[in-house]
């Protein structure tokens, strides 16, 4: 088995779909070659997720589940009837187009379908989308509650009560001294140099 | 045991409804008739889904988008092709825009492992060939540390990449999903599979006696 061929088999030996032969094959080549053997381990570093799951439309097809499935392809693979297989080729050979505009599910759409696959157990997400609404809905409020807290404490609070004023006789004093402004509330502006007309 | 599940395999397809026939149903009005197209065709469209991401929610969440798309979309639907194939095309789509939203990982942070990914990362350059591939379906974050590599790629990159080693599609497949031409689908994948191998490369230590 020379580089290139090993390389092909990369994919297969993952799946552990390669025969006992082939599969002794490659791993005495992987011993001896440096570079098969790194390009082997470069090709582990993606592969659980590109090539893991061979068997996944076997699985589909026989109805079960990821996590029930049998872990040996050659067991799920022999469930597949030749039938099946037209169909996974059928679905292959159709070339299609963006199917659906992906933007235009109506609102009342999808929430009846969320609706229908929870009521059938298919997803629970019907209900994580609710509950995201209500934890978004609730995250809403606290942000308005706690802007409002905010407005209302950093406006200065009167330090007495009318109450207050008209009971303590303290309170009726000399005036402060007032502000310069005119009768409309405006700043009056300052004499330049009027302090000092006097001075000296 | 596996005739006695050929055997009730055989019955039930002869016992059940086509998926065209549940389509009619559903488009009648029929929430069962969706509700069985939903479970029939689930592990095959949270697969697809699982090519993408690694984060089962995640995977779940796009999976159920992809039924409410269905739903949507039903009254386009053509009897002519395969229901499989159709939301086929619907799931790889909604995964496409779920990438191109997410942010890419910087090639520079390809190094940033948590722990048990860095396990996993020695184990890569030490085990055997034959302890590696067993080790990679019982660990997590073998898939973590993939998505991590893979996310690296733009998003095009990474979509071709998928389907054309994931979902086995071929080049005119591809290019009949996601709309582009073939050439462009075959020098996404050629740039891809180069930018794939030069980020693992970096990860891979020489074996000692090697180049």
């Amino acid at each position: 088995m020379n580089c290139f061929e090993t390389r092909q088999d990369f994919v297969s030996f993952w799946q552990s779909a390669l025969d006992g032969e082939r599969r002794r094959e490659l791993l005495a080549h992987l011993k001896g070659c440096f570079k098969c053997d790194r390009a082997f381990r470069a090709f582990a570093l993606t592969a659980p997720m590109l090539h893991s799951g061979g068997a996944a439309t076997a699985e589909a097809l026989a109805g079960a589940t990821p996590h029930t499935a049998p872990r040996e392809v050659s067991d799920v693979a022999s469930l597949v009837t030749p039938q099946d297989k037209r169909n996974v080729q059928d679905a292959r050979s159709v070339q299609i187009e963006m199917p659906i505009d992906m933007n235009g599910v109506r609102r009342a759409d999808a929430d009846h379908a969320a609706e229908i696959l929870r009521r059938a157990s298919v997803y629970r997400l019907a209900d994580r989308r609710s509950s995201r609404q209500w934890r978004e809905a609730a995250a809403g409020l606290s942000a308005v509650a706690a802007a409002v807290l905010l407005a209302y404490f950093s406006v200065a609070a009167p330090a007495q009560s009318f109450d207050d004023v008209v009971s303590n006789t303290d309170s009726i004093s000399e005036p402060a001294a007032q502000p310069d402004t005119d009768f409309l509330g405006q700043q009056i502006p300052s004499m330049p140099g009027a302090s000092n007309d006097f001075a000296g | 045991m596996r005739g006695l599940l050929a055997f009730k395999r055989f019955a039930r397809s002869v016992s059940e409804p086509s998926d065209q026939d549940l389509v009619a149903g559903a488009l009648n009005g029929e929430p069962a008739a969706f509700a069985e197209l939903a479970t029939r065709h689930r592990p095959r469209v949270e697969r697809i889904c699982q090519r993408f991401f690694s984060d089962t929610e995640q995977v779940r969440d796009l999976a159920q988008e992809t039924f409410i798309h269905a739903y949507g979309g039903l009254q386009g639907y053509r009897a002519e092709i395969p229901f499989g194939a159709w939301l086929r095309a619907i799931a790889t789509n909604l995964c496409y825009d779920e990438l191109r939203r997410r942010r890419r990982r910087p090639e520079e942070l390809v190094a940033d492992f948590s722990a048990p990914e860095a396990n996993w990362l020695g184990l890569v350059n030490t085990a055997t060939p034959e302890e590696l591939v067993e080790a990679a379906e019982e660990r997590r974050e073998s898939k973590t540390l993939a998505d991590k590599l893979l996310a690296t790629l733009k998003p095009e990159d990474r979509l071709v990449l998928t389907l054309q080693n994931g979902e086995e599609m071929s080049v005119s497949e591809i290019a009949g999903i996601v709309g582009w031409s073939e050439a462009k689908v075959k020098i996404r994948a050629f740039r891809a599979r180069q930018a794939l191998r030069r980020q693992a490369g970096r990860l891979v230590r020489p074996r000692k006696g090697g180049e």
